[in-house]
């Protein structure tokens, strides 16, 4: 075994020089390159992730919007038919009301004026009676002056 | 220094001792190369951009590509991101430590010592085995310890020594060699790896300095790769062999 690190010129000194030398470097590449690296790789990494993860928000955004336009649309479409047909609903009934108030109207009118016919003729008549009866008086005078 | 003819040895030289601390070549350079390796980590990091650069997309992709990795492989994130600065950090160190001993410097800038006798001052980090063992070492620590602080100290002796029955102790005692022998096998294949290539183009430019050596580089500049691979590899393996449940318990679990 001594020949063999003999030969070999094995040395515990300059192993253990050796191992320092190499923890130093591990220490070294740790800190100066591994971690920095690692730490841009997962900062990129992320930033993609946050990247694609505002693509995709956005494309829904602009989906949900144009979902929301449409329903917008369909609502405001809604609300005109709605308004229209209420509004024709509204004129019937108005139509209706004024149909039946002129007619109201029309009757109250032919009513009045049958009233006032009636009383014109009736006054007429009360005249005329009176006029019979003074020609009746007159004439009677007549025939009683002539004779 | 040709004129010597080939210089082959197993153990590397000690260029002085400070206090009793032998200075090597290849510790020398591991030293030169670490502090490059972290002044380049220091730029790289502190430059990051969420919009990235191509080197950052390198580094990032690296970085990204052995956690996935490592995710898959323990199943489990926190594991992973537990285990993600040493399997990373070996794979660093091996691959840069190989790729730094393709430089023209390794074994010919140096000095005469007072002997006469030339001393290089670079030597290819993982030719010398002190440093594929102090990493197999510390590989080998790491599993243990994983194993550990993951099932319990006594849910994972029970993977070693096992009385339940004579075959659980048997395959205990396996398991109790083959851990020891990743501390051999990991070492001595980066090691051999590593030192062939080395070798390799040595023989070949004192046969031939120019265009013949090219190919073999361009071979062991591969080696280099998967050698760093393989040592970062096999320890996440063994790591995700450590913390899994012991056999003996999973049936328990499954017959109760």
């Amino acid at each position: 075994m001594d020949a063999l690190i003999e030969a070999f010129g094995i040395n515990g000194k300059l192993l253990l020089a050796q191992s320092v030398n190499f923890g130093l470097l591990v220490a070294g590449l740790t800190f100066f390159l591994y971690k920095p690296v690692l730490k841009i790789l997962k900062e990129r990494q992320e930033l993609i992730e946050k990247g694609v993860r505002d693509a995709e928000q956005a494309s829904s955004n602009a989906l949900e919007a144009e979902k929301q336009r449409k329903e917008v649309l369909a609502a405001a479409e809604r609300e005109a038919e709605d308004r229209v047909q209420k509004s024709v609903e509204v004129g019937k009934e108005e139509r209706a009301k004024i149909v039946e108030r002129a007619q109201a109207q029309s009757e109250a009118l032919l009513k009045d004026a049958e009233l006032q016919a009636a009383e014109l003729s009736r006054k007429a008549l009360k005249e005329s009676e009176k006029g019979i009866a003074r020609a009746a008086i007159l004439a009677a005078e007549k025939i009683l002056s002539a004779k | 220094m040709a004129a010597e003819g080939l210089h082959i040895a197993l153990a590397p030289e000690h260029i002085a001792d400070i206090g009793g601390f032998p200075l090597t070549p290849s510790i020398l350079t591991s030293w030169i190369t670490t502090i490059l390796i972290l002044a380049a980590a220091f730029f790289i990091g502190r430059n990051l951009k969420l919009v990235p650069g191509k080197g950052q997309v390198v580094v990032e992709s690296f970085v990204a590509g052995v956690m996935d990795y490592m995710k898959n492989a323990l199943e489990d994130v926190k594991l992973a991101e537990r285990y993600f600065p040493l399997i990373a950090s070996i794979f660093v160190f091996v691959l840069f430590m190989n790729l730094v001993g393709f430089l023209p410097i390794m074994e010919s800038v140096g000095f005469v010592d007072h002997e006469g006798h030339f001393m290089p001052l670079f030597y290819p980090v993982n030719a010398d085995l002190n440093t594929p063992l102090a990493l197999a070492i510390i590989s080998f620590l790491v599993i243990e310890i994983a194993g550990i602080v993951h099932l319990g100290f006594l849910k994972y002796a029970s993977k070693f020594v096992n009385f339940s029955s004579p075959m659980n102790f048997f395959v205990g005692i396996l398991e109790i060699i083959g851990n020891l022998a990743r501390l051999v096998s990991l070492s001595f294949r980066l090691f051999g790896n590593i030192l062939a290539g080395h070798l390799l183009i040595v023989v070949l430019m004192f046969f031939a300095a120019y265009l013949l050596p090219l190919p073999f580089l361009f071979f062991e500049v591969f080696v280099a790769f998967i050698q760093a691979a393989i040592f970062s590899l096999l320890t996440l393996f063994f790591i995700k062999l450590s913390v899994t449940e012991p056999h003996g318990e999973e049936h328990a679990e499954a017959h109760a």
